[in-house]
């Protein structure tokens, strides 16, 4: 005897065949429910309503359509039961369609009989239930694995806490690393599987949850937990929800905890507020100050360090452009202004120095640093930028300004009478006809000149850095100037000839000494670091904008990586087997800057160990010049 | 014919002590002085040439060299100012010198400048 109920839904439209099928099958030794549905569409919705059919016989013939359709559209709809066709007398064909298009078994409706109506049924039954058993149990093991990985391998920690007294049920592994691997928690209540959380809060919220069913959501709560078996306490930081379990009869029987370890992202989060802040600090000691000027807003960010550093109070600083440009000197809002202005269109770095009025009235000295930054497009984006406040270097700078101006001016006058002296006493010997003693005259007078030069060099870098060296421009002769100071070095130098190349020149808009003094400069340079050779080659050249002056000597050369810093201050070539050139290192840092505010380029061309040539070029043409580097303040000093 | 008198006016003794060798040698009077009051009250006995440092203790050579240009007593005098500064061609125009010389100096060209002055006047 077999106990199991079969439900059996026939699709029928003839309800003779109907009449019959049901009386055959009640003869037969089964348990079984049989339903009945005459058309296609109500047979359909009759399985999509009812999954525990085991078995449906359709009938071919259904009005238009027919049962092969039935089977391919039960299967393509994914539905469960095992479908058996009826078929007509000799329909072997259709049956074979039948079985093809997804049904269990055919069935020769017109030689039925309660034997082999038996045998299809019991046959087609085990063998859907079989399959189906089969297929509820691999669902079930890939639920279960599915669930285990995500329990197991999950980042996020999970565990289960049964009863009002939070005994773990549970814990992955994720909850174990949060708190740590050591642990036997299993079983155990919170409090005495992890002790050290008491009065950390969590109890009293697992207990708060477990009493009213609503869950307790924490984000970023600190804990601080034994993780290590040694038992010193370590901070973690954790976002989580306590979530109840609530059963079917709405008792709670205990709580679901899963959450995420954030240490590390608030560890370096706080981390960075405290660069910050100690960027801040750094800022505040050391009066720098940081803006930000966005283009697309046309908005100025300031830090509050630079609102001091302007002498305004803090928070007053509107943002705009303008606000700033009425804080800045009136004299050097021009250069300041379009410094940045220039800055924003070549897209390029800027350092500029200017003066800051304060609200009292005090003047104070500013040095802006910045750059451009752009999006991803290439668009300039903003300028971001630090001030300093210099005042206090600018005033030693002036000090030692005055210092050397007044140093090296004091120098002069004891070298004036010594030169002085000596060329009287030259004279006397002369008349005396003592030639010897006259002679050695002679040298100590070129000597006092070395000593008079190097005096005028320093004078004239004060004068640089100051913004006061002062230039008398007129036109003159170019090729005039050249050769008066050729017959003056040739007339002083023994061992070097002096060659001229010297093109048809116009006359050049300049300071005719200043540039003077360059070409001296160059030539004695040249002299000077060629000791083994005996030619110096001085030539002009003229192009339709400009005149270009080389001198060319076959001395000791400059290394490549040296070339771009002789006309840095200080600089000095040293001679092979480490021999140095006397020198303070300033005449072409001089002879650089004269040229700069001439309108003109000046630069090198060298061969290490075969010698140099140093060229300027100047315009024709008075050119309107650029303000002196960026210092602005140009006071005669007293004693000129 | 009478030596030429030419004014020697610096602050710094050794300078006009110098410069006045020089100016005996070559057969002038030189008249030396530290004191710039000296020479911007200077009426009697006027010199011929007057070697002025623009840089005077108490007084500005500059200035000292203006008024004597603006004074009919004095403007025909002839003045050629001396200074340390490079600059001091700016100077000497501006305050109306006739010539500048830049210390330290080549005896030669003082000479031949202070020759050139006497010879014009």
């Amino acid at each position: 005897m077999n106990e199991e109920i079969i439900n059996i839904l026939l699709v029928e439209d003839d309800k003779d065949d109907y009449l019959l099928f049901k009386t055959y099958l009640s003869k037969l030794p089964i348990s079984y429910t049989l339903e009945w549905e005459q058309t296609y569409d109500t047979g359909i919705e009759r399985l999509k309503k009812k999954s525990d059919f085991h078995l449906c016989f359709v009938d071919f013939r259904l009005g238009e359509k027919n049962g092969i359709d039935f089977i391919k559209e039960v299967k393509s709809l994914n539905l469960p039961q095992a479908i058996i066709m009826l078929t007509g007398q000799g329909d072997e064909q259709l049956g074979l369609q039948a079985v093809r298009a997804g049904a269990e078994d055919f069935y020769n409706k017109t030689g039925i009989n309660s034997e082999t109506l038996n045998r299809a049924i019991r046959f087609t039954f085990e063998r859907t239930k079989a399959r189906s058993q089969e297929h509820e149990l691999a669902i079930a093991q890939r639920e279960k694995r599915i669930f285990s990985t995500i329990f197991e391998k999950a980042p996020a920690f999970i565990t289960i806490l049964r009863g009002k007294n939070h005994v773990f049920e549970m814990a992955n592994p994720s909850y174990y690393q949060l708190i740590g691997g050591h642990r036997n928690i299993i079983n155990k209540p919170v409090i005495e599987a992890l002790p050290e959380v008491k009065d950390q809060a969590f109890i009293e919220m697992l207990d708060k949850v477990f009493a009213t069913g609503i869950p307790h959501i924490e984000n970023e709560m600190k804990v601080m937990l034994k993780r290590s078996a040694d038992g010193a306490l370590e901070d973690r930081y954790v976002n989580f929800v306590y979530q109840p379990i609530i059963e079917q009869n709405k008792f709670i029987s205990g709580i679901f905890v899963h959450g995420l370890d954030v240490t590390e992202q608030v560890v370096s989060r706080i981390e960075l507020q405290k660069s910050q802040e100690r960027l801040k600090l750094a800022q505040k000691a050391g009066n720098i100050g940081t803006f930000e000027w966005l283009f697309d807003q046309d908005k100025v960010i300031w830090t509050p360090e630079l609102e001091s550093i302007y002498g305004i109070p803090q928070g007053s600083y509107d943002g705009t452009f303008d606000a700033w440009r009425k804080l800045v000197h009136p004299e050097d809002i021009d250069v300041a202004e379009t410094t940045l202005k220039r800055a924003v269109k070549e897209q390029a770095p800027f350092t500029i120095e200017f003066r800051i009025i304060w609200p009292d009235g005090s003047v104070h000295w500013i040095l802006s640093k910045g750059d451009i930054l752009h999006d991803k497009n290439n668009k300039p984006k903003r300028m971001v930028g630090v001030n300093i406040d210099i005042t206090e270097r600018k005033a030693l700078e002036r000090q030692k300004d005055d210092f050397l101006g007044i140093a090296s001016h004091e120098l002069k006058t004891p070298v004036t009478s010594i030169k002085a002296y000596g060329q009287v006493l030259e004279l006397i010997f002369r008349k005396k006809g003592d030639i010897k003693a006259a002679e050695q005259l002679t040298k100590m007078d070129a000597q006092v000149d070395k000593l008079s030069n190097l005096i005028g060099d320093l004078l004239d870098v004060t004068k640089i850095q100051s913004g006061r060296l002062q230039f008398h421009e007129e036109y003159f002769d170019f090729n005039e100037l050249v050769n008066e100071i050729l017959d003056e070095m040739q007339h002083t130098s023994e061992k070097h000839q002096l060659i001229k190349k010297l093109d048809k020149t116009k006359s050049v808009f300049g300071d005719r000494d200043r540039i003077g003094q360059v070409i001296t400069n160059l030539i004695s340079n040249a002299i000077k670091y060629s000791p083994h050779a005996d030619k110096i080659v001085i030539a002009t050249k003229v192009k339709s904008q400009d005149v270009t002056l080389s001198v060319q000597d076959f001395g000791v050369g400059i290394p490549k990586e040296k070339q771009d810093k002789v006309f840095e201050q200080f600089f000095r070539v040293s001679g092979p087997k480490q021999d140095t050139f006397p020198g303070l290192g300033l005449g072409l840092y001089i002879s650089s800057e004269i040229i700069k505010r001439e309108g003109g380029r000046i630069w090198v061309e060298s061969t290490e160990g075969k010698g140099s040539t140093f060229c300027f070029s100047l315009p024709f043409k008075a050119k309107k010049r650029r303000n002196q580097t960026n210092t602005l303040a140009s006071e005669e000093v007293k004693h000129e | 014919m009478a030596k030429k008198r030419i004014m020697v006016a610096d602050d710094d003794p050794s300078i006009v002590d110098a410069i006045s060798m020089m100016l005996e040698f070559e057969g002038y009077e030189p008249i030396p002085t530290v004191d710039g009051t000296i020479v911007k009250e200077m009426q009697d006995e006027l010199p011929d040439l007057l070697l002025l440092d623009i840089w005077m203790s108490g007084e500005d050579g500059k200035d000292i060299c203006k008024r004597l240009k603006k004074q009919e007593s004095t403007k025909h005098i002839p003045v050629i100012m001396i200074s340390a500064s490079r600059d001091v061609e700016k100077s000497a125009k501006e305050s109306g010198a006739d010539d500048f010389i830049a210390k330290p100096f080549e005896m030669e060209v003082l000479l031949s400048k202070v020759k050139k002055y006497l010879q014009t006047k």
